[in-house]
């Protein structure tokens, strides 16, 4: 019996050598679909067939004579300059300050799988994607990446640094964030113009 | 001295008096014995290649029971490198009064904190686990009905023992020399930073700056009889009337207490927390 399953699609070859992929034709997989329904409609009537590929799930329609697999040309100019990269060391970085055209930065090793800043360096603004340059700003995060790239053969290091664009705040993370604020200072100080040290 | 030289040492007679400064590349932690065995710590940080806080890990080397002998812990400010491991700090010394300083008790900074913390999307988290765990604390011990902590500001007396509760027989004290006030002056600026940085909805996550608490730094000073100690935590010059001037305007008011032998210079060592007037005014001329 036949059964669909995925099928990746995007070649990635690093010496721009021509791609030959496969992929299911469309009427083969129809046919296919059908025929699952139908299986399931006479399984679920308590039919009496045991042999699903015997039924056909509509008369009319001749079995197809290939199991419905393809070859798909994929253009070399798609594969041509797509790059394969290595990374060596990625670190996630927070702008600490931006002095004329360096940005000092606390980082966590990613590369490590560190959870906490350990280190702390000037990097140079230029280093930065220009598009990115205008995020740079104490509190921005940025990801700074360092490897090689192949590309037409050509081994190749690379310096990347990319401001994340993050989420927003949301009211509801505002409303929640507030209401625990206020439980916990009145728990633990009371009212807040009267607040004195409490032991010592 | 390396970590495993330690325990061949052992802790200091009951009449010495020793601090111990701790600084890896990033933090600072400092480690005092007053005497008898008793001690206090202040602030904290973490060695990559130790487990845990650095200040626990150095009594526990010198076989000693954290819980039995630090009787205060003083977190200076909120900073990531005097607050690394300081939660872990505070549970090992369930004993030991924790001092912070006040304007870290007001609402709106809590606020902050809270909002901070619902960012869930950076590897290296916000900067606000340590001290949400500290306020965590503060909320156990004040439902198991020990209140156990302080708030400092400017001459408030933090530790203090009669010398004939200890070896050496000299009297000692722990006294805050800043910040100048929770309600106005540096605490009053802080919060105003605090405001404009606050999250707000619709407004992208990030860490966001830090909102500069260096001025609201505990600097503190040490006496035990004649001697004194001043650690000058993190605190800056900042404006004529605020952080070390605010110190010095009060201090010529009213002298704080000895001058000091030793000073543990202030924000590791930085230009903008320099002060001349500091070396001449609450220290000894070097000798």
């Amino acid at each position: 019996m036949i059964t669909q399953t995925d099928f990746a699609e995007i070649p990635v070859n690093s010496t721009g050598v021509a791609v030959v992929k496969t992929t299911f034709r469309p009427d083969i997989v129809r046919y296919q679909q059908r025929k699952k329904v139908q299986i399931a409609r006479n399984q679920g009537e308590n039919s009496t067939s045991i042999d699903a590929e015997s039924v056909s799930p509509n008369a009319d329609e001749p079995s197809p004579e290939s199991v419905g697999i393809s070859r798909l040309h994929v253009s070399p100019s798609r594969n041509h300059f797509a790059p394969r990269e290595i990374t060596l060391q990625e670190w996630e970085g927070r702008v600490l300050e931006v002095e004329g055209r360096f940005i000092s930065a606390r980082l966590v090793d990613i590369t490590a799988n560190e959870r906490e800043e350990k280190e702390e360096v000037q990097l140079p603004i230029d280093d930065v994607i220009e598009a990115d340059q205008k995020l740079l700003q104490p509190g921005a995060i940025f990801r700074w990446v360092l490897g090689y790239s192949y590309a037409r053969g050509r081994k190749e290091r690379f310096a990347r640094i990319v401001v994340r664009r993050l989420p927003v705040w949301t009211e509801q993370e505002m409303r929640e964030a507030d209401k625990e604020a206020n439980e916990l200072h009145d728990a633990i100080f009371g009212d807040s113009k009267n607040r004195t040290a409490s032991a010592g | 001295m390396p970590f495993s030289e330690i325990a061949k040492i052992g802790p200091p007679a009951p009449d010495e008096l020793e601090v111990t400064i701790f600084g890896p590349s990033f933090g600072e932690c400092v480690v005092v014995h007053f005497g008898s065995n008793r001690w206090f710590i202040v602030d904290s940080c973490v060695y990559s290649d130790i487990d845990g806080p650095v200040a626990a890990h150095y009594l526990t080397c010198l076989g000693l029971d954290l819980g039995a002998v630090v009787e205060s812990i003083l977190v200076t400010h909120w900073h990531d490198g005097h607050c690394k491991g300081i939660s872990k700090l505070v549970e090992h010394c369930d004993r030991a009064a924790i001092w912070i300083p006040a304007t870290l008790t007001d609402v709106e900074f809590i606020r902050f904190v809270k909002r901070l913390s619902k960012n869930k999307t950076l590897v290296g988290g916000v900067k606000t686990k340590e001290f949400s765990a500290i306020l965590e604390e503060l909320h156990r011990r004040k439902n198991a009905g020990s209140p156990n902590f302080g708030l400092a500001s400017q001459r408030v007396t933090m530790h203090q023992s009669k010398g004939a509760q200890l070896a050496h027989g000299s009297d000692f004290k722990l006294v805050a020399l800043s910040p100048s006030s929770p309600s106005h002056g540096d605490g009053l600026d802080f919060l105003a930073r605090v405001a404009l940085q606050m999250p707000r909805a619709k407004r992208p996550k990030g860490s966001l700056g830090s909102p500069s608490p260096n001025d609201i730094s505990v600097a503190s000073l040490m006496e035990v009889g004649d001697a004194a100690i001043l650690l000058g935590a993190d605190l800056e010059n900042g404006k004529a009337s605020s952080g070390w001037n605010a110190v010095l305007n009060a201090n010529r008011a009213s002298a704080f207490g000895a001058k000091a032998a030793v000073y543990k210079i202030p924000h590791h060592g930085s230009k903008t927390a320099h002060n001349e007037n500091v070396w001449t005014d609450t220290n000894s001329p070097s000798e």
